[in-house]
Formats: structure tokens, sequence, C-alpha cells
């Protein structure tokens, strides 16, 4: 980016907290907000720290990617904007819950995974381990070849027999 | 309305169907997104479909998300923000291409009225097990079966099968003729020096050296045939590795820049190098064993059979067991190998990163952190190593012991045999001299899941390049040739992904001889234009012309040669300053470097350097300024001479001294070529012929400079902008 073409403005970070920012749910069923007593018909929320800090510093954004301020922490919102706020980063963030891993097959370097999600069963194919299963914390992340993210929840308190399916492929 | 749309056969033909899978709550569905008779049907899981007339619709726009997408109606008279858009569907990330295939179908209806179909190729998805084909390959990897491994293999080897089966027999020979030994070693026992016949002294004498000197001459052969026989492998093992490394080079260098993005350098060069390494030794050493262990296993099974049936079940009787062993022990050992590549793979990789980015490390002084990060991958990968060897040396063993066993029971119900007169000491010495010969294939055999695990896995990270098919939509008719014109895009759509538009509409004429600025917020789609001019991708829709010519047309070797490009971030190849201005025209006279030079404004500080034009620079430039290394680029490109020129941000790097030098080779490069350029810096663009504004990947403004400034638009404001800046800054 060319440093002489950033102006002050977009230098300057605008926090929101529930004191200058509120969001509602528009006719069309899109999220809106009020920010410093400006509506916002659609806005777009997105996670700066998706893996470090998921509710923490969620960007807030118009639909033509113009930055309309930044909320630090989501639990300084009530519970009913907090509804709001978790229900729109779930639809942008879809990472369905692995529940269950029925069986990992090797075959000519690619990795097929059947596991039960939502209760029901799945498949997916996994390229290249080393860049498309990212460990942070106890979570797992795998991205499929798709570009599909799964996540198993606390790795050490799944089932042991799904774990150890998984082990052999962790590093 | 009906659960079911009633689709007319004469219709069915028009009927665009794709599937999505989320519903508005993320839960998983069957959805079905259609486009029929102008109106677009949804339904999920089964229910009511509902309708959507496109009369009063500006365009269906997808947007992507983190591993889901959705697809929206937009009105035409839609507010800015498309809060009154209407949302169709929501779909995971395994729908999106062809969604984006039923998006582009419906917003061309929209735009011309016109109904297409969505590209057969488009969905592709094994019939077998319905799983996506891997990109750019034709197979399902995951229905493919092991004689995948074969006929690739059978593919490499075909142009060396004489000279290997050449070289197979001749070690075969080898092997049969000191397998052969053992016979003369019972006959020496049971005959000479048993003397069960009492023949004299001296015909015994006679005999013994008559055995001796044939056990010799057979030895000597035996050994005269493996020489050759190696050297002949030898030969075949060069050609081999060299005809592996330099398909996969070409490879690696006609895909796709799109295809390349998804590799590291480290696991590229990995491949390049180990991977080949790999399976040239496999095929010529374990490939030439084959054929010597398997005959040689026959010949002496036959000679055993001959002398004890019993004997020779109890030296097989622990076979059985053995084979089941590693046939347990394969799928473990090849989890173990792979994951050994893979620390290899990221070791590869981050050093390379190290050593490219050591100006970036020491200059932020994180070489410890760096040093630290390299250290903890190699223990993880010396951790799997040493678990490898572990797992490797206690199964082997194990396995070794296991075939041993009929040793035992030979030597017992041998000797017992011996004892009691059924056989004769000769030939118990001959049955144990023969066991070697025995267990030495099984041996091999019981190392073979090792080495076929290591080969495996490199041969399918080979083919897995060699048969991608490169991105390319080339209709290139070999004698075309691009010819001197005005440049013109017709429509152009292009994106990256299929969902995701960068540059749409883009209708554009550039006159033969005349400079184009192209002006735009970062990511606005410049780079991707001259992208598209170089070739490095193709149009999702309309045509890019030169002189009238769809450059698809050309062959893309004779196109490239007359296009050169001067990017802002010169690579300069490890060689000579003279090797490096030469790769534009390989064989160029010295006078034209000079002169190439000359007009870059480059000559003057080549001639100050040591060596003049044979001064070697460092990989990458390092002992050269970032101008001096632009100018050499820029004589790169004037000893092109192209048609076509694309400076990328070519001065904007430079501090104004030497960017006013640079400027000056500039404007002697680009007379009299069509030339693109991009600069951030708008006072450099000031002497374009014509200035395209682009915005959010369409043209927004066409002029020039001072057009421009009097439409008081988007330039205008740029301008105005960079030069408040450049008060403040001063």
């Amino acid at each position: 980016m060319n440093y002489e073409s950033i102006s002050p403005e977009t230098l300057k970070t605008e926090y929101l907290s529930p004191e200058n920012c509120s969001f509602f749910i528009g006719d069309a069923g899109f999220t809106g907000a009020v920010i410093k007593n400006e509506p916002h018909n659609r806005v777009i929320l997105k996670r700066a720290l998706p893996f470090g800090a998921p509710d923490d510093y969620i960007c807030i954004t118009d639909t033509e990617n113009n930055e309309l301020g930044i909320i630090e922490h989501v639990a300084a919102f009530s519970d009913q904007q907090q509804k709001i706020i978790g229900k729109e980063l779930s639809l942008r963030y879809f990472i369905p819950v692995i529940q269950e891993i029925v069986s990992i097959k090797e075959k000519m370097g690619h990795f097929y995974f059947d596991v039960k999600i939502q209760g029901i069963s799945k498949s997916f194919t996994v390229k290249d381990l080393s860049k498309n299963v990212r460990m942070h914390g106890e979570n797992i992340d795998i991205t499929d070849i798709d570009g599909n993210r799964y996540r198993i929840t606390d790795f050490s308190a799944i089932a042991a027999k799904s774990r150890r399916k998984l082990e052999p492929y962790l590093y | 309305m009906n659960n079911q749309i009633s689709v007319l056969p004469e219709e069915a033909a028009r009927c665009v169907e794709v599937r999505f899978d989320l519903t508005d709550t993320n839960e998983y569905c069957d959805g079905t997104l259609r486009f029929l008779r102008g109106q677009i049907y949804v339904s999920q899981n089964g229910e009511e479909p509902r309708r959507y007339a496109l009369t009063g619709i500006r365009e269906l726009v997808q947007r992507t998300y983190s591993g889901c997408s959705t697809v929206e109606l937009t009105p035409e008279n839609a507010a800015p923000d498309a809060s009154d858009s209407i949302l169709l569907c929501r779909f995971s990330m395994s729908r999106v291409n062809e969604v984006g295939e039923f998006c582009k179908v419906v917003n061309h209806y929209i735009e011309t009225g016109e109904e297409t179909e969505i590209p057969p190729d488009t969905i592709r998805v094994c019939p077998k097990c319905g799983r996506a084909y891997p990109k750019g390959l034709d197979v399902c990897l995951f229905c493919v079966d092991r004689g995948y491994v074969l006929r690739h293999t059978a593919s490499l080897i075909k142009p060396y099968i004489g000279k290997l089966l050449f070289a197979s027999l001749l070690i075969t020979a080898a092997s049969l003729l000191s397998a052969v030994v053992p016979v003369f070693n019972a006959k020496l026992v049971d005959e000479y020096l048993y003397n069960p016949a009492g023949l004299p002294a001296d015909a015994v004498i006679k005999g013994v050296i008559a055995t001796v000197t044939l056990i010799a001459v057979l030895k000597a052969s035996s050994a005269v045939f493996r020489i050759i026989s190696q050297r002949r492998a030898n030969r075949i093992s060069c050609a081999l590795s060299d005809e592996l490394r330099r398909l996969l080079y070409d490879k690696v260098q006609r895909l796709s820049l799109t295809s390349m993005a998804k590799k590291t350098s480290g696991d590229l060069m990995k491949r390049v190098t180990r991977d080949t390494e790999i399976v040239r030794s496999f095929i010529t050493e374990q490939g030439l064993y084959a054929l010597e262990k398997l005959i040689s296993f026959i010949a002496v099974f036959a000679i055993l059979l001959s002398v004890s049936p019993t004997l020779t079940l109890l030296v097989l009787a622990p076979v059985p067991v053995v084979i089941l062993a590693i046939y347990r022990f394969w799928r473990i050992i090849r989890i173990r190998y792979e994951r050994q590549w893979r620390c290899e793979s990221r070791v590869n990789s981050v050093l390379h990163d190290i050593v490219k980015g050591i100006r970036v490390i020491k200059s932020f002084g994180t070489e410890k952190r760096e040093v630290a990060k390299f250290d903890a991958l190699c223990k993880r990968l010396c951790v799997v190593c040493i678990k490898n060897e572990q797992f490797w040396a206690m199964v082997f063993p194990y396995l070794t012991f296991l075939m041993g066993v009929g040793e035992f029971l030979v030597l017992y119900f041998g000797g017992r045999a011996v004892i009691n007169g059924d056989m004769r000491v000769g030939q118990l010495l001959e049955f144990t001299l023969y066991l070697a010969y025995i267990y030495q294939p099984l041996r091999w055999i019981s190392t073979l899941p090792r080495r076929l695990g290591e080969f495996t896995t490199s041969l399918i990270k080979i083919f897995e390049i060699l048969d991608e098919k490169p991105e390319s939509t080339e209709m290139a008719d070999p004698n075309a040739e691009l010819t001197p014109g005005d440049i013109e895009f017709r429509n152009v759509r292009f994106g990256y992904k299929p969902y995701e538009t960068v540059l749409k509409d883009i209708n554009l004429l550039a006159k033969q001889g005349k400079m184009i600025g192209l002006v735009g917020h970062s990511g606005a789609g410049k780079s991707t234009l001259i992208n598209l001019i170089l070739r490095l991708y193709e149009p999702d829709s309309g045509v890019i012309t030169v002189n009238g010519t769809d450059i698809r047309t050309i062959p893309q070797e004779k196109y490239r040669q007359k296009t050169a490009v001067v990017f802002q971030d010169t690579f300069l190849f490890a060689g000579t300053v003279f090797d490096n201005i030469a790769y534009a025209r390989p064989g160029a006279e010295p006078s034209e470097i000079i002169a190439a030079a000359k007009a870059a404004n480059a000559h003057g500080f080549i001639m100050d350097l040591p060596d003049g034009y044979n001064t070697v620079i460092g990989e990458n430039g390092h002992n050269l300024s970032g101008g001096e290394r632009q100018r050499i680029s820029i004589a790169r490109a004037v000893l092109r001479n192209p048609e076509i020129l694309i400076l990328d941000e070519a001065t904007s790097a430079l501090d104004p001294e030497t960017e006013q030098s640079i400027q000056d080779a500039l404007s002697r490069l680009v007379k009299g070529r069509t030339t693109f350029a991009i600069a951030h810096r708008l006072a450099t663009l000031k002497n374009a012929d014509t200035l395209i504004v682009i915005e959010k990947g369409r043209i927004a403004e066409t002029g020039s400079h001072k057009e421009l400034l009097a439409k008081n638009g988007i330039y205008a404001k740029l301008v105005m902008a960079q030069r408040q800046t450049s008060k403040l800054t001063k």
C-alpha cells in the first residue's frame, strides 16, 4: 500500500460500545446498526482475530467495505444485542463442529474424512495436512479442498476412538 | 404452487439447475436453485419452491464468507447499502463454483436476454463415490485403483524397459551362477572329502581341484555379470533421473500462477529433487533386483525340493506369518513416512523463507526468533525420524527372527536325518547354504514395504504435478502471429475464482504505440488487467484482441516474445550482468546488450563494476542497489524490443533522483510501443496518452490528465489527495 495515500482519517480507529452503537434486524432480514446516531440498514461484521479472540475486536463495515468502527468486546453489549451480533457472525463464519470421526483414509496424497456433523454423515477431502489442519489451543480446524472449514472443539474431550483416528496425522 | 416445477421436455435443456446445502440457520439441507423461463425457483428439503421473477432485477450477487457463501437478488433501484436485496440461499464452499456459474448464466440473461448453459466440465464429481475431482485432475484419487501406481511406473520405465530387462537378465544370470555353487560344495563334501566310494588319494585330489576350480569359475563369471549389470543400471538410473527432473521442472514452468500459489517453493523443490531421486532409486535398484530375486528364488526352491521336500516345507513354514505381519505393518509404515515427509517439507519451506527473507530478519533483529523457530521444526523432524527408525528397528528384527525359525527347523530335522542315515552331510550343507538364497529374497520382501511406502508417496507427489492440467483455454493457431496494432478489451469479465469477479464490463481501446496509464485504489483491479494482457490468466468472458486478433489464438510462446514487463520488485537471477540482460533474448550480441544498457541508463554504473558486464551478481542481485537492479530490468525490456510493454510500479520504490534517471530511460523505452503503466505516484503518469481509472473492477473514468482533472471525479480527488499529502510530508 502506498503510505502517502493514507489519509489521517483512515488511521483513526473508532471503537464502538453499547453507548454509541446498537444493532437491529431490518425488513429484508439483514443486520443493521445505528452507529453514533447514524442508521446503517445493512452492516457486515468481521472478526479481526477469529482464532485468538472470536468475540473481541469485531470490525463493522458497510457493504462497500468502508469501516464504521470496531467493537472491542461483544460481552459489553446486552444479551439481546449479543444475540443479533452472534447470529450475524455465525452466518458469516460457518465452521461446523465434528462430533465423531468415523474414518480417515489416505489415498494418493489426499485424506478422505468420513465424519458425523449435526448428527448426519459427511465426507470431505483434505490435501496436505500440514497446511490444512490448524491447531489452536484445544481446537483443531480442518480445511478441505473446497475451502470448507470444520472444527473439533476440545480434541482431548472427544471420544478416544475418534481421537485415535486423527492422531497419527497430527504433528 | 406444486412442489415439483413442471419442466416441459423441450424446456429440459434450458433448465439450469444447481444445488445448495445450507439453511438460514446454518443447518445442512438439500436445496435446489433452478433457472427456467426467466424465473428463479428456490426449494429446500422438498418444500414448495419460492419463485422469483427477474423483471426489475439488476443482478445476482454472490457473496463469499468464511466457509460459506450466499446468493442475493439485487433490484434495479436497490439501495446503495444493498439492504433491500433478497437473500436466495446459503451454501457451503463445496457449492460455490457451481452456484457461481449459475449466477453467470442468470446475469448474462439479465444483461442480454440470451439463455446459456453452465459449461459441462464445471461440476466435476466422481460418478462412483460422489466426491469432487481434485482441481486440475481428471481422476478421482479416492476411487483410483492400485493400477494407477503401476500404470504411472510403467509409463516412466517404458523408454528404458529393454535396457532394464537386459541389466536384470545379467544380474539374474550372475545370481543363478552363484546359486549352483552349493551343489558343488555338497559334491566336494560327499564325494571327495567324505569319500564313501573309497577313491584313491590322487583321484580325490584331482576331483577336489576340479570342483574348486569350477566353483571359482562360477563365482568369477557371476562377479563379471554383476559388474556389467551394475554399470548398465547406473546408466539407466542417471538417464531416468534426468528425464524425471526435466519433466517435472518443465511442468512446473507451465503450471498456472493459480496452481503455483498453492504450493510452497520448498515443497516444489523437494518434489523436483528428493522425490525424483526416491523414484529413480526404487525403479533402478529395486526394479532390477525384483527379477533376480524372483528367478533365483524359483530356481533354488526347485533344487531344494529335489533334495528334500519335507525340509523345504519346513524352511517355508514361517513365510505366511511373515507376509501377514508385513501386510499388517504396511499401513502404519505408510502413515509414519507420510508424516516424516510433511515434517521435512515444513523444514525446507521455513529454511527457504529464512534464506529468502534474510534481509528482513536481520533488519528487524529477529535472528534468534527465527533460529528458535527453525530449531523447533528440526527437533520435531528429528523426533519423527527417531520414532520411525525405532519403530523400524523394532519391527525388522522380529520379521528377521520369524524367518530365521525355518533355519532352526532345518538344522534340527536335517541333523536327525543325517544321524539316521536318511541324508548325507553334504546334502545338509547344501541345504543350509541354500537357506541364504531362499531367505535373501524373503528378507528383501520384508524391507519392501518401507521402500514401497517411500516410493508410492514420492510417485504420487510427482504425478500430482505431472498430471495437473494447465488452466489455459488457449485456442492457439500455431501459424498465428502477433502483429502490431491496437489492443482492445471487449466486454471482459474475470475473477481468480469463479464466484469472485475482479474485473467486469471492461471495454477499452489502446491505440498502437500509445501509453495507457492505469489508475485506481489498491485492489481495484489494475494488476489483474495487466495479468490478462500478459496472458498469465484468461478472461472468463469477453475477448482481448491485438490488431483484431484474439490473443488466445496466438501461441503463448510467440505472444510473450512480443511483450515485456518491468516490475516494481525486480528479480535478477544468479549470474552475470550480461546474462541477466541477455535473459530477454539469449544469443544477443554484446553490442546489442551494451546498447540496451545505455538506453536504460545502466551502462555507466555497469562499467564501474569490477568486471563490467561480466560481474557476477549475487542471488537476486543483492549486491546492487534498487535503482541499479531496476535499470538492468529496463535494459532487459529494451533488448526484448516488445510490441507491448508493461510498467508495473516500475519507479515507485526509488528516490526522486534515481527515479528521474529511470524515467529518462523509460521514456526512451516506451517510444513507439503500446504501453500499459501502473503507478501510484500519479505525477509519473501525467504524460500518458490516456488515463484509465479503475474502481471496484470497472472502468470509472477515461481521458487525458487534463480532461480528468476538469471532470473533477475520482482521478481529480486522487490527485488532490496526493498533493495534500506531499505538502504535509514536506
